[in-house]
């Protein structure tokens, strides 16, 4: 078979295949959650950090463990010189 | 053509900065590309804790005040960044642009070589500067109660010997495991006896003045289940003034301690409860090495509150 006809037999059957006006944007999208997919670490933090956003109480409960964890790293301070 | 949004959004959440700011002051400004003043308020908040401490070694004799003060700002400042971080989040543009050191192991880092820097800092500071103890005993009453929780100042006699009058920490020369902690009533060269119950020092009886009943009131303490009953007297010892206890029943009374010279570098202690202490009549004069630090604050008072804070003598 020579080069041409082959090329004709592939030519003629994509002209037979109906692609879409959004196919491009699908390839891109699929492209795009593959590399976010294959980027994944074992903690999105900042996806936490979004959902913790979105919730006041949970922004004040944050907020109240960190006073608490600052708190007892002064202590903790205290507490090494005050030792005995 | 819909929209795929790459890049993430970067606002400064507030919470977070507060955050931050209130585990490791200074790393709420980091979060939100304030570096520098991130590190300027992490240096004073710093800087305080060391004034704190420092107050009780220099700042004789309002160290109870300049004490009280510094925990005070202390914990004042530790606020302030917090405070600070969360406006400047606020006011930060939602398309904020990351800088190289925002990322979580920046943030983690800091956090580390914060915490690292004051527990080293802190140890340091317990090793060359203050030393607490606690006092179990009560052979240094009615100064120090069973209980009660001091810190020794090791500077103080880095320039000069302990004086007659003060309150002193060392290794006992028994047990090198044990300390004790006595008070100094004479230094090296001094001659010291004790006769029918009183205490001369270079041949001069020690002048002592009977003191009320009531001023014990406060802080009377039993030993071994009985109320510890006995006369306060305060004692005058060249220009020192101090206090001293008398148990009562007569068998504890002071037993004659024969005339000796204190040799050059030896200071020869008391326990301030005369007769229920174990000290230089017992062991001999103290080597100055074997000194630690000179009593200078009461932290933890037991029985009284009023008593917390400085310890020296008049």
């Amino acid at each position: 078979m020579r080069r041409q006809e082959v090329y004709d037999i592939w030519n003629k059957a994509r002209e037979q295949i109906d692609v879409k006006e959004d196919f491009t944007d699908k390839v891109m999208n699929q492209i795009f959650l593959y590399e976010q997919k294959k980027s994944k670490t074992f903690f999105d933090y900042r996806r936490f950090v979004d959902l913790i956003s979105a919730n006041l109480t949970a922004q004040a409960a944050f907020v109240v463990v960190g006073a608490v964890v600052g708190l007892t790293r002064v202590v903790f301070m205290f507490a090494v010189i005050l030792g005995y | 053509m819909s929209e795929v949004t790459i890049s993430p959004k970067n606002t400064r959440r507030p919470w977070l900065a507060i955050l931050l700011s209130l585990i490791i002051p200074g790393l709420g400004h980091l979060y939100c590309g304030r570096i520098v003043r991130g590190l300027l308020m992490a240096f004073l908040f710093g800087l305080l804790g060391n004034m704190i401490w420092a107050s009780v070694v220099f700042l004789s004799p309002l160290r109870a005040v300049f004490f009280c003060m510094f925990l005070l700002t202390y914990f004042a400042l530790w606020l302030v960044p917090a405070v600070d971080s969360y406006n400047i989040a606020r006011h930060t543009k939602s398309d904020y642009e990351l800088k190289d050191y925002n990322r979580l192991i920046v943030y983690f880092l800091w956090a580390v070589m914060s915490s690292g820097s004051s527990v080293i800092g802190a140890l340091h500071f317990r090793e060359k500067f203050l030393e607490a103890f606690r006092v179990p005993a009560a052979s240094c009453y009615p100064a120090i109660v069973p209980g009660d929780r001091f810190l020794a100042n090791k500077l103080a006699y880095k320039k000069s010997d302990p004086r007659r009058g003060d309150l002193i920490v060392f290794i006992n020369p028994e047990d090198r495991r044990v300390k004790y902690v006595k008070r100094v009533v004479a230094v090296a060269g001094d001659t010291v006896e004790i006769k029918d119950g009183e205490l001369y020092i270079n041949d001069q009886k020690l002048e002592r003045q009977k003191l009320p009943d009531s001023e014990l009131d406060k802080i009377r303490i039993e030993i071994r289940g009985a109320l510890l009953k006995g006369d306060l007297y305060e004692e005058l010892n060249g220009q020192v003034k101090y206090n001293i206890f008398m148990a009562h029943p007569p068998h504890l009374s002071i037993p004659d301690f024969s005339k000796i010279a204190i040799p050059e570098h030896h200071c020869f202690v008391l326990g301030d409860n005369r007769n229920n202490s174990y000290d230089s009549r017992n062991f001999g004069p103290v080597p100055l090495a074997t000194v630690i630090g000179r009593v200078d604050f009461l932290y933890w008072p037991v029985k009284d509150i009023s008593r917390f804070g400085s310890l020296s003598s008049e």
